[in-house]
């Protein structure tokens, strides 16, 4: 999608987020590529059809009740118990990308295993600002996908929502199974942003919903194991940004200990995150 | 491509064979084949991932063991010496570093850290005494880095004084200083000055790991580095003075007025 900018009317590029000849912020570009009309009209027919096909089978109250419920969802993070404290621990800490993480610590060979597919397809979804996105997943329940880390941290959408969009799935996997070949575009429909993400969800999870579906198994239709709805988001984000973490009870007294410093910090430093154990 | 990229911090690894990968986790019990595409999910904010070409599926578990113990030892290090943690925290970051520090890798991994900077004035290590520690393996660990914190001062100050043109390129100080530190340079240039140790041989040393040397100009760095310590054996007749943990921390203290003695910390 072409445009200008408002202030000096000079062609913003896809993926700045400012003019480059003035330097006005323009809008982050996922939002905008999320906002470009090919793609709001490709994700309005895929949740007409989803509804449509809801509604037939006599699960349309149920697909609308889903698609409320998915209102309220959240964007998680999923760390380690340490990581999490890393980040709580310092107002300077932010969250970095995994892209900023691999360079700058030059911790990897350049044969590394990294530079092969995730690259490829982050460029392709992402094209020239990939590396600044940070990924996450959407959740009803405030919990993320397990395998990432023991600690779930939901982040507070005032710090998100004007930044954030959501994707079908993981955008690798989505690569590999959609539209595999290199050059292909990727079609439009599977990205929303943030205000419009029940609606992306609600598609998704259409074929999963079942009559007897209750409003107790939504969170597990929407994060199945490791499928979910990622959430990416433009920029960093720190500890100012989380609004609550949802972690497992501690099994050791290794971790016992980092999630009692976790939570001093938390009181010391009055960040009002809430700490939940399940 | 094969081998594991392993990270102690995120508490995960993943194991790539070919176009698989196996992802291996605290969480779970066996490998997960996973997508690559969730490897910035997996180790996103990670500073540690560490890459083992040779690894195999089996033994990555035990790269994520020893990685994960390690890193886990150093958290619980600074939480103890952490003036904003509650005592309780303290106590238990003990009690389960006491239990880390069985590996001897774990003590090697924290002491490579702590010597290679003074410890803030702010760390309540400063006020400790050993002997009045609940945990004997901390109380040790404590017991080394109090004593080598002149040394540790002094190395750290030689290395900041060495040009930043010296090492040739942008950004080649950092990353030398951190391979440094985790191979135990620090360490050793802290450790040959409290012994004793002859200049020459903290340098043949530092000069005989084959990890330094492809950083440029990695030789004379070395050298200059190492000057530090001192030719002669004066450093022999201050370390009878440092076995002496009371006349240790009259040393210390002339140093650091600011420090308190007698701050013992007895556990109820």
């Amino acid at each position: 999608m072409n445009l200008n900018c408002p202030e000096c009317g000079t062609n913003v590029r896809s993926y700045a987020a400012n003019c480059h000849s003035c330097f006005h912020f323009c809008g982050f570009p996922n939002v905008r590529k999320a906002n470009d009309p090919e793609e709001v009209k490709a994700l309005d027919l895929q949740y007409a059809e989803a509804k449509k096909s809801a509604t037939a089978g006599s699960r349309g109250t149920l697909f609308d009740a889903y698609e409320a419920f998915l209102g309220t969802s959240v964007a998680v993070v999923c760390r380690s118990l340490d990581l999490t404290k890393a980040l709580l621990s310092s107002e300077h800490a932010v969250y970095a990308t995994y892209y900023q993480e691999t360079e700058g610590a030059g911790r990897l060979s350049e044969d590394s295993l990294f530079d092969s597919t995730r690259a490829a397809t982050d460029a392709r979804v992402f094209p020239r600002y990939y590396k600044d996105i940070r990924f996450g997943a959407l959740s009803l329940d405030g919990k993320g996908v397990p395998t990432y880390g023991a600690c779930s941290m939901v982040l507070k959408s005032s710090a998100i929502s004007l930044r954030t969009t959501v994707f079908w799935e993981n955008t690798v996997d989505f690569c590999n199974r959609i539209c595999p070949i290199q050059k292909e575009p990727v079609p439009p429909g599977y990205r929303a942003f943030w205000s419009t993400r029940a609606r992306l969800a609600a598609a998704k999870g259409q074929p999963m919903l079942d009559r007897q579906s209750t409003v107790q198994e939504f969170a597990g239709i929407l994060i199945d194991r490791d499928v979910f709805v990622e959430v990416n988001i433009y920029g960093p984000f720190n500890r100012n940004s989380v609004e609550r973490i949802l972690v497992a009870k501690p099994t050791d007294k290794a971790d016992r200990a980092v999630l009692s410093a976790i939570r001093d910090v938390i009181k010391k430093d009055a960040l009002g995150i809430a700490v939940e154990e399940y | 491509m094969t081998g594991a990229l392993v990270s102690g911090q995120a508490g995960v690894a993943v194991f790539v064979k070919g176009s698989q990968a196996w992802c291996v986790s605290r969480q779970t019990a066996q490998p997960q084949l996973i997508s690559q595409g969730l490897f910035p999910h997996l180790f996103g904010d990670a500073e540690d991932a560490r890459h083992f070409p040779e690894a195999t599926i089996d033994s990555t578990r035990e790269l994520l063991e020893k990685a994960f113990r390690e890193e886990r030892g150093l958290q619980l290090a600074l939480i103890s010496m952490d003036s904003s943690c509650s005592d309780t925290t303290r106590d238990l970051s003990e009690d389960a570093l006491e239990d880390l520090l069985d590996y001897s890798y774990v003590g090697e991994f924290i002491s490579n850290r702590l010597f290679s900077r003074p410890l803030p004035d702010s760390s309540l290590w400063l006020n400790w005494h050993s002997c009045g520690m609940k945990y004997s393996k901390v109380a040790a660990l404590h017991k080394s880095v109090m004593d080598a914190q002149q040394w540790i001062l002094q190395g750290r100050a030689a290395w900041d004084a060495i040009p930043v043109q010296d090492f040739g390129e942008e950004g080649g100080k950092p990353e030398f200083e951190s391979v440094l530190i985790e191979t135990g340079a620090f360490r050793t240039i802290a450790v040959a000055m409290a012994s004793g140790a002859k200049q020459g041989s903290a340098q043949l040393q530092l000069l005989a790991d084959q990890r330094y040397k492809r950083f440029p100009n990695f030789r004379h760095v070395l050298m200059q580095w190492a000057r530090v310590i001192p030719k002669a054996t004066q450093a022999g007749v201050q370390r009878i003075r440092v076995e002496d943990d009371r006349a240790g921390n009259l040393i210390a203290l002339k140093q650091n007025p600011k420090r308190q003695l007698g701050m013992r910390r007895f556990k109820m």
